[in-house]
């Protein structure tokens, strides 16, 4: 509030939201949003004040909670699935098993529609969304699933994949080796915030740890910021409401005060007739 | 005018001091319902924060130790199975060897001898052929297809004519035929421990008696100890026994003559008694790692004791705490709304006589 009584509002980070004149709060939408592209940010009258690229980003409020998730939490997070993904995808993966290894390793239980090579740790960007069982597995989709035993779910047809010679059904070789990839470090991408060198499940661990950490802390800071929004709401209700009992007597000292006015014009007039009667 | 001060309360606040706490109260009631009823927290995730990667760890870790001592139970009824065949095996080769000790040429008009050695090595390969659930024990990892053949087959098995044609290379006529009487004893002995014994090694071994492959399955019985879980029909101790149970089936007929059917009985004796101490060796090897898969069992049983108990400290709620916390909060919010209701008729209206 100005010296001349004039009303201005602001943000939290000073961009004007009302001076003399409302202003534009905008939003494009962005129609289709793609694995790693970021939506569009929300401007006040020309400025951001959501995003990375927002000069004064505003920093509480239900608006700065939804960019955050939708700009860097939720991001971030699919991020580290996409990671995770690409690390099951690379424990899975069958190599050549001929004496003279020449073909290249192949994804074998997990992979991703029309996968031909092994995915990048530092290109994983929407894998959490592709991954899926390999259909030459999958008895649902007319797969074998010995070949999870045997090896060779990367391409059927093809021995060099074959892990299992012989086809001897107690062949436990395959397996135990998957089992030991599992709990191997194998290295992640550090991009995606969480330890870059970690066996899988650790990693995922990880993830889960991450989140609910978060979980945690926004939780923590909603209920600060209810507590602060209740005190500040009595504060206000305190401040310009009234008290039903005050003004009631108010309102009796008023009519008591009416009542003795009429009383004493009543006695006045009295007065005056009893004066001219005897006249 | 009426002062503001920190005395004073609007009544509109009065009024609405107490919904505030009272819904409060209400979501705290429904948590510690939920928590009451599931022994758990209701909010799992935002209770434990960054401790909950370490809890889903220890579970992790919990239903790796429940799959593998589901996987021993497997792997030590394989196991007792293989012993209890073993044990069979081995009492037949000493009832054979025992009647063996008794058999004198002279005493035998009839087959006994060759009936001795069919039943012996019928019972070999039954015991063999035995299975656990629907894997054969004794096929190494070859478990889906019987170790061994049957010998008396028709048409005649593979082994019997491979034993057929190595007799007549070296002797020039079937054992059942009459002219086989005039093989002498050592020339029967070396026939024994030279083409017919080659016929129980190696690629012969394979081709006519075993289809078991010699590599032994393995399973992981606790985190990180792999141990080789079963044996295989090409152990020596099989070898030997159905060799020597061959050579009564085959040349213990008595188209032979007395000496050259004492010598088929001595080698015999010499195989079954090496073939028994084989067998106890190959016992000897199952019964550890039978013991093996026991004392893990019990370590991953104490381990598993250990992380539930962890698991409960991590997510488990007191079930005292909890009932002691929902009969609180039902005393708050009643409280909460006779107040409010008191509050209500606290009004300087309701004292007022109405004119």
């Amino acid at each position: 509030v100005a010296t001349n009584g004039s009303e201005s509002i602001y943000t939290d980070s000073g961009v004007t939201l009302f001076q003399d004149t409302p202003r534009t709060v905008s939003f494009t939408p962005t129609l289709t949003l793609v694995d790693g592209m970021n939506g569009g940010a929300v401007s006040v009258d020309g400025v951001p004040i959501t995003g990375a690229n927002s000069p004064m980003p505003i920093q509480s409020g239900a608006l700065a909670g939804y960019a955050a998730l939708r700009d860097t939490l939720a991001p971030e997070y699919q991020a580290q699935l996409d990671q995770i993904a690409g690390g099951l995808i690379n424990t899975f993966a069958e190599s050549d098993q001929s004496a003279a290894p020449t073909l290249p390793s192949l994804p074998g239980l997990f992979t991703t529609p029309g996968a031909t090579s092994l995915p990048l740790m530092s290109a994983t960007t929407g894998l959490g969304a592709a991954i899926e069982v390999n259909p030459n597995v999958d008895p649902s989709q007319g797969g074998n699933p010995n070949l999870l035993r045997d090896g060779g779910i990367s391409d059927p047809g093809n021995p060099a994949y074959t892990y299992n010679a012989t086809g001897a059904a107690s062949y436990t070789g395959r397996i135990q080796q998957l089992l030991g990839q599992i709990v191997a470090t194998q290295s992640f991408d550090p991009s995606a915030g969480l330890d870059s060198s970690a066996n899988l499940t650790d990693y995922a661990n990880a993830s889960v740890s991450w989140l609910q950490a978060e979980n945690q802390q926004a939780s923590d800071a909603s209920s600060y910021q209810n507590a602060l929004a209740t005190q500040a709401n009595s504060a206000l209700s305190n401040a310009t409401g009234v008290n039903l009992d005050a003004e009631m007597t108010n309102m009796l000292n008023l009519e008591n005060s009416y009542a003795s006015t009429a009383k004493l014009l009543t006695t006045v007039n009295s007065m005056f007739s009893s004066l001219l009667q005897a006249a | 005018m009426i002062a503001v001060g920190a005395n004073f309360v609007s009544t509109n606040y009065l009024a609405n001091s107490l919904v505030g706490p009272v819904m409060q109260a209400q979501s705290q009631l429904t948590n510690a319902m939920t928590e009451e009823s599931t022994g758990q927290y209701a909010n799992l995730g935002l209770q434990l924060g960054d401790q909950s990667g370490y809890e889903l760890s220890l579970k992790e870790q919990v239903g790796q130790l429940q799959t593998l001592t589901t996987g021993n139970s497997v792997v030590s009824t394989g196991l007792s199975t293989a012993q209890s065949a073993l044990s069979a095996i081995q009492k037949s080769a000493q009832t054979t060897l025992d009647n063996l000790t008794a058999w004198t040429p002279a005493g035998d008009s009839g087959p006994s001898l060759q009936n001795m050695g069919q039943s012996a090595l019928e019972s070999l390969i039954a015991s063999a052929n035995t299975t656990s659930g629907d894997q054969y024990v004794f096929g190494g990892i070859n478990s889906a297809s019987a170790p061994m053949a049957d010998y008396s087959s028709t048409p005649a098995s593979a082994a019997k004519t491979a034993i057929d044609q190595a007799f007549q290379t070296t002797f020039g006529v079937l054992p059942s035929d009459p002219g086989a009487a005039n093989i002498s004893a050592s020339a029967m002995q070396s026939f024994l421990s030279g083409p017919f014994a080659a016929l129980f090694q190696g690629a012969s071994w394979s081709a006519d008696w075993s289809s078991a492959l010699s590599v032994n399955t393995s399973a992981e019985i606790a985190p990180g100890q792999t141990v080789t879980t079963s044996t295989n029909a090409n152990q020596p101790g099989f070898q030997q026994l159905a060799q020597a149970y061959a050579m009564l089936t085959e040349f213990g007929g008595s188209a032979l003559s007395g000496d050259a059917r004492q010598a088929v009985a001595t080698a015999a004796s010499s195989l079954v008694s090496q073939g028994v101490d084989s067998m106890i060796n190959v016992q000897a090897e199952l019964g550890s790692t039978e013991s093996a898969v026991t004392n893990a069992n019990s370590s991953m049983s104490s381990q598993l004791t250990i992380l539930q108990g962890q698991i409960g400290n991590l997510d488990a709620v007191n079930a005292t705490a909890t009932a002691a916390q929902i009969s609180s909060l039902t005393n708050q919010i009643q409280m909460a709304y006779e107040l409010t209701s008191r509050l209500q008729q606290l009004n300087l209206a309701q004292y007022l006589p109405i004119p």
